[in-house]
């Protein structure tokens, strides 16, 4: 795995239109929740005692953070840093040019995705460590351990974005329908997020999907183990390196 | 003696067209091999086939001795390549560009500064240098094409259709700098065109594809003779028709 050319990557990463969208969605979320949970009306904080054991204000944010804003921003922004992973190289021809080095497809593939995972991971945690004293002084009873756990843990459901969307990108031969495709399934995914707390009989069948275990300090607030943190980034890491397993092996034998 | 580029037998099928069909010759040290076709004789298949970035269906090629297909990074480490039509990463300067391809050598940072300095230098692209290449006329873009196919120093060039889309002032000076390559540092170059002048002007022996076959190897001069042609023109015209 070439440093260097992760660096570079990432730092022209950085720089494209499409990352100063990311970051513009994040900006957004970062400024729109703490309005969204200022008067919360009584019904939802009755919902919230029914489902987390818990109806501080805090347990509301968390769970409006985590599910309205970041479940949903972390598709989109996975699908616009990793979607055209290949595709579009291949597209502008300068993927002939890239090849023509002696970087096989398979290396250059995991490195782009890397590239696209660290610059997901530079806007998640800017967007958090920007966010938690806004919230702080907004929402009463912050804890910013739980704030921060949770981040830790979603922050790989966010990866699981990017690893998808990269997988798609080089499975489906058509851009506009990888993205497509993207969305879909991640949207179904996250949709099913809180299935298992939503309903309790499905608690255990929830949890084949990566964003029950990025949810997981939301579900588990009550009675929160470092264990729940822990096991569900392993959980997460298995999926992503399991997504990237699988582009690489497509990739394997590209032409060009 | 060891051939620098060997073709023998180089086939590829696409579906039952057989684009590149047993095509074989081969490329000494330090000339500009004219590589000439129609549009789609074959020609960038046979190149990419070349870099294995396309797998052959049959045959083989060597470059600097190493299998194009199981030693298809060692080729790509000796070789530097500009394909036909490309889009250069327009959010990209035209240094940080040649920073990417250099890195994928895994060059230190400083020797490829060194490189990239002296490449910007040689193609008259210091001003342009902090410039994103989407703001980049055709002609600056294909300089930055052959800055990059350059930044490994390699022994061989791989040029398809280098020329194409230039005027002609931007043509005169690719073709200087490649007669340059070639002279002063020994460089080998396979140069692709459909553009029989610059063919002519660059190249002692040519290889013509016509529909994916070779129809024609060897000294220009001796192939005008043999086919009783006064110019290149002519020359090409005429391997065209028999091969029709």
């Amino acid at each position: 795995m070439s440093a260097r050319f992760l660096w570079l990557d990432v730092r022209a990463t950085l720089g494209e239109r499409k990352t100063l969208l990311a970051a513009g969605l994040m900006a957004y979320a970062v400024l729109a929740v703490p309005f969204l949970v200022a008067k919360p009306p009584e019904h939802v904080m009755a919902a919230m005692g029914t489902w987390f054991g818990a109806s501080e204000p805090f347990t509301l944010f968390l769970y409006l953070w985590t599910d309205l804003a970041m479940n949903k921003l972390v598709v989109i922004l996975g699908l616009v840093l990793a979607g055209g992973l290949v595709t579009r190289e291949r597209e502008t021809g300068v993927l002939a040019v890239l090849l023509s080095k002696p970087m096989s497809p398979v290396r250059y593939y995991l490195v782009r995705a890397l590239s696209a995972c660290v610059v997901m991971g530079l806007l998640y945690v800017a967007g958090h460590l920007v966010a938690a004293p806004l919230v702080a002084r907004g929402v009463p009873g912050f804890r910013a351990g739980t704030f921060f756990a949770s981040m830790a843990v979603h922050l790989f459901a966010a990866f699981f974005c990017v690893c998808f969307s990269a997988l798609m990108s080089v499975l489906v031969p058509k851009r506009s329908l990888a993205a497509l495709v993207s969305l879909l399934v991640l949207f179904s995914l996250v949709g099913g997020s809180f299935a298992g707390i939503y309903n309790p009989a499905w608690r255990e069948a929830a949890l084949v999907n990566p964003f029950a275990h990025g949810v997981t300090v939301v579900t588990h607030m009550a009675e929160l183990r470092p264990g729940h943190v822990l096991g569900s980034i392993a959980v997460l890491l298995g999926f992503n390196l399991a997504l990237l397993a699988l582009g690489a092996a497509r990739v394997r034998h590209l032409e060009v | 003696m060891q051939h620098v580029i060997e073709l023998e037998g180089l086939t590829r099928v696409y579906g039952g067209v057989r684009a590149v069909d047993g095509v074989s010759f081969h490329v000494e040290q330090g000339e500009i091999f004219g590589f000439m076709g129609h549009n789609g004789a074959g020609k960038t298949t046979t190149l990419r086939m070349l870099l294995g970035l396309t797998r052959p269906t049959s045959g083989t090629a060597r470059v600097l001795g190493h299998d194009v297909v199981r030693e298809s990074l060692a080729v790509r480490r000796e070789c530097g390549f500009l394909p036909a039509s490309y889009a250069l990463p327009a959010h990209m300067t035209a240094r940080q560009f040649l920073h990417y391809v250099a890195a994928m050598f895994d060059l230190a940072p400083e020797v490829a500064e060194a490189r990239i300095q002296a490449l910007l230098q040689l193609f008259g692209l210091e001003a342009a240098a902090e410039r994103k290449l989407g703001g980049f006329s055709t002609g600056m873009a294909q300089k930055v094409g052959l800055a990059q196919a350059l930044v490994n120093e390699p022994r061989v060039l791989l040029l398809d259709e280098p020329t194409s889309g230039l005027d002609p002032l931007g043509r005169h000076e690719l073709l200087e700098h490649l007669r340059r390559l070639a002279t002063e540092r020994g460089v080998t170059v396979l140069f692709s065109s459909h553009i029989l002048s610059d063919i002519e002007t660059l190249c002692e022996r040519v290889a013509v594809l016509h529909r994916g076959r070779l129809v024609a190897f060897g000294p220009v001069e001796a192939l005008k003779r043999e086919h009783h042609s006064e110019s290149m023109d002519a020359l090409y015209l005429e391997l065209a028709r028999r091969a029709a």
